[in-house]
C-alpha cells in the first residue's frame, strides 16, 4: 500500500523466500502470493504504484475521489485474491510448521539503532504520502526526501556506501521510461493515439459502464503485450479526448486505466505476450515448468479479479 | 545393490520404512539425495525483470537466500541420516527432476526410490494428479528401475469398475 507494488514485490519476495525455505514449506504458493498481492493492493493509494502517479499527473483526481473509486474495489480484490489462492493451494497449505526453525527477533535484527531509525523514517514517509496525496503536494519530493534520509542513516551506521548504493540502482529504468515517453510522443504526433483514444471512447458507447469495462480490458490486454509502463503512457495520450466527456465517464476511464495497468500484469510473468509464447515453446520441450505455473495461476485469477474490480468500480461511480 | 533415495523434505519416514520392509536381511548401499530447487529463484528473477531490475537480488539478500537453502538441505539430510545412518549423502542444486536422473546415473544407482509428490497433510490422493511433474519426469527418464512409493490409500477403494 505505501511501499509501492514493485518495492513490495522486490523487497518482500526474497524475505518470504528465505522464511519459507527455513520453515521447509512449499515455496511457490508464497512466492505467487507476494507478487499477486503486491499488484492487487497497488491501487489502495495513489502512491501504491508508480503507474498511478504517472496517470494522475496527467488526469488529477483528488484523494477522496481516488479512494471512493479504487479503495473499495481494491479491498474486494484482495479478498478474492486470498480466497482463490487458498482454494488453488489448499493441499500445500495443510499441515503445520515449526516456528523454532526461525531465528528470534533479537538474532534477526543485527543493528537495533539502525533498525529503529529506518522504521521511523518509513513510518514518516508513509504518513507524508497520505498527507501529500490529500493536498496534491508532489509525491516525488516525499519519496526523494525519504530516500535521502534512509541513505544518510545507512552511511552514518556504515550499513552501505555511496558506491554500493549506486551499483544497486537500476539506471536502465530511467532510460527505459524516458525512452517510452519519447516513443509515445512520436506516436502521438502521428495521430495514432488520438485514433486509438477515439475508438475506445466510441466502444464505451458514452456510458460509465462502457468506460470502465473498455478502459479496464484495453489497459489490461495492452499491459500484457507491451508492459504496464508504456501502456500507461499510451493510455494517457489516447485519453486526451475524454476532456469533452462527462465527469463520470472521465473518472471511469481514468480509474479503469489505473486499475487495468496495475492488475493486468498478473496475467503473465512479465506483462509481455512474447514471454508467454516463449514459455509455451519451452514447455513443449519439457524445459521450464515454473514460469508456466505462474501463467496458469494468472490466467485463472486475473480475469476474474479484473471483472470483479471493474464492476465494483462502476457501482461506485 | 546400490539404492538412491530421493528426499523432498516430507518423505523421510516413508522411505526409511520401505527400506526396512524391503531389505530386512541384507542391507543395500544407500544414498540419500536432496535437490534444492532453483525454480523459485528463476521466478524471483522473472519478477525482478518485470520491474526492470537485474535478475538476482544483490549482496546480503542473495547471501541470506543461499544460506537458507543450504540450511534447509542440511536439515533434511540430517533428518534422514538419523533413520538411515549408513547412507551416503548427496546434495544438488537445479531442476529437481533433471538433477535426480543425472545423480542416479553418476552414482550408478541400481534402483531409484522416490515419492509421487511432497505431502503436506490431508488425505492421500489417487488418480492422474497424484504423481507430480518431478516424479513423472524421473519415471520417464531414469537410467535404472524406479520404485515409486505411493501412500497407502486403501480407504479410497474400490474405484469404479
Amino acid at each position: 500500500m505505501v511501499l509501492s507494488n514493485d518495492a513490495s514485490a522486490l523487497i518482500l519476495t526474497p524475505i518470504v523466500y528465505v522464511l519459507v525455505t527455513k520453515l521447509r514449506l512449499p515455496v511457490l504458493p508464497y512466492l505467487f502470493a507476494c507478487t499477486f498481492i503486491a499488484d492487487t493492493a497497488s491501487f489502495l493509494l495513489p502512491v501504491s504504484n508508480p503507474i498511478n502517479i504517472i496517470i494522475l499527473s496527467r488526469f488529477p483526481l483528488d484523494l477522496l475521489t481516488f479512494l471512493r473509486l479504487l479503495f473499495l474495489p481494491s479491498l474486494v480484490l484482495i479478498g478474492i485474491n486470498i480466497g482463490i489462492f487458498f482454494l488453488l493451494y489448499r493441499k500445500q497449505l495443510k499441515g503445520a510448521f515449526e516456528i523454532k526453525r526461525l531465528p528470534s527477533a533479537e538474532q534477526a535484527v543485527k543493528h537495533k539503532a539502525y533498525f529503529r531509525y529506518t522504521c521511523c523514517v518509513l513510518a514518516a514517509v508513509a504518513f507524508a504520502y497520505v498527507i501529500a496525496s490529500a493536498t496534491q503536494f508532489p509525491l516525488s519530493l516525499i519519496a526523494l526526501s525519504g530516500t535521502v534520509l534512509l541513505l544518510i542513516g545507512g552511511l552514518c551506521w556504515k550499513r552501505t556506501s555511496l558506491r554500493e548504493t549506486a551499483k544497486r540502482i537500476s539506471w536502465s529504468i530511467f532510460g527505459f521510461i524516458a525512452g517510452m515517453f519519447i516513443v509515445v510522443r512520436a506516436i502521438e504526433d502521428t495521430g495514432l493515439t488520438t485514433v486509438f483514444g477515439n475508438w475506445l471512447i466510441h466502444l464505451s458507447g458514452g456510458t460509465s459502464f462502457g468506460a470502465v469495462m473498455v478502459g479496464t480490458a484495453g489497459s489490461a490486454l495492452g499491459t500484457n503485450l507491451i508492459n504496464n509502463v508504456p501502456m500507461a503512457v499510451v493510455m494517457i495520450s489516447a485519453l486526451g479526448g475524454i476532456q469533452h466527456a462527462s465527469p463520470v465517464i472521465q473518472h471511469g476511464f481514468v480509474a479503469a486505466t489505473m486499475f487495468g495497468c496495475d492488475l493486468g500484469p498478473n496475467l503473465t510473468t512479465v506483462g509481455s505476450l512474447a514471454t508467454v509464447l516463449w514459455l509455451l515453446i519451452l514447455r513443449q520441450r519439457n524445459v521450464d515448468v515454473s514460469g508456466l505455473d505462474y501463467f496458469k495461476v494468472g490466467v485463472v485469477v486475473t480475469p476474474l479479479m479484473l471483472l470483479a474490480g471493474a464492476l465494483t468500480m462502476w457501482l461506485l461511480l | 545393490m546400490r539404492v538412491l533415495c530421493c528426499l523432498d523434505g516430507t518423505n523421510v519416514e516413508q522411505v526409511s520404512k520401505a527400506l526396512r520392509e524391503l531389505w530386512a536381511t541384507q542391507a543395500p548401499t544407500l544414498g540419500i539425495l536432496y535437490v534444492t530447487d532453483t525454480g523459485p529463484r528463476h521466478d524471483i528473477g522473472h519478477i525482478r525483470e518485470r520491474f526492470l531490475r537485474s535478475p538476482s537480488p544483490h549482496g546480503p539478500r542473495e547471501h541470506e537466500m543461499q544460506q537458507a537453502e543450504h540450511a534447509a538441505a542440511q536439515d533434511v539430510l540430517n533428518e534422514a541420516l538419523h533413520r538411515l545412518p549408513n547412507a551416503e549423502t548427496l546434495q544438488r542444486q537445479g531442476r529437481p527432476e533433471r538433477e535426480i536422473v543425472n545423480a542416479a546415473a553418476e552414482w550408478r544407482a541400481d534402483l531409484l526410490i522416490l515419492c509421487p509428490r511432497a505431502e503436506y497433510g490431508g488425505k492421500p490422493t489417487i488418480g492422474p494428479k497424484s504423481v507430480g511433474h518431478v516424479a513423472r519426469f524421473v519415471l520417464d527418464h531414469a537410467p535404472c528401475p524406479v520404485l515409486l512409493l505411493r501412500p497407502l490409500a486403501r480407504e479410497q477403494f474400490p474405484i469404479d469398475r
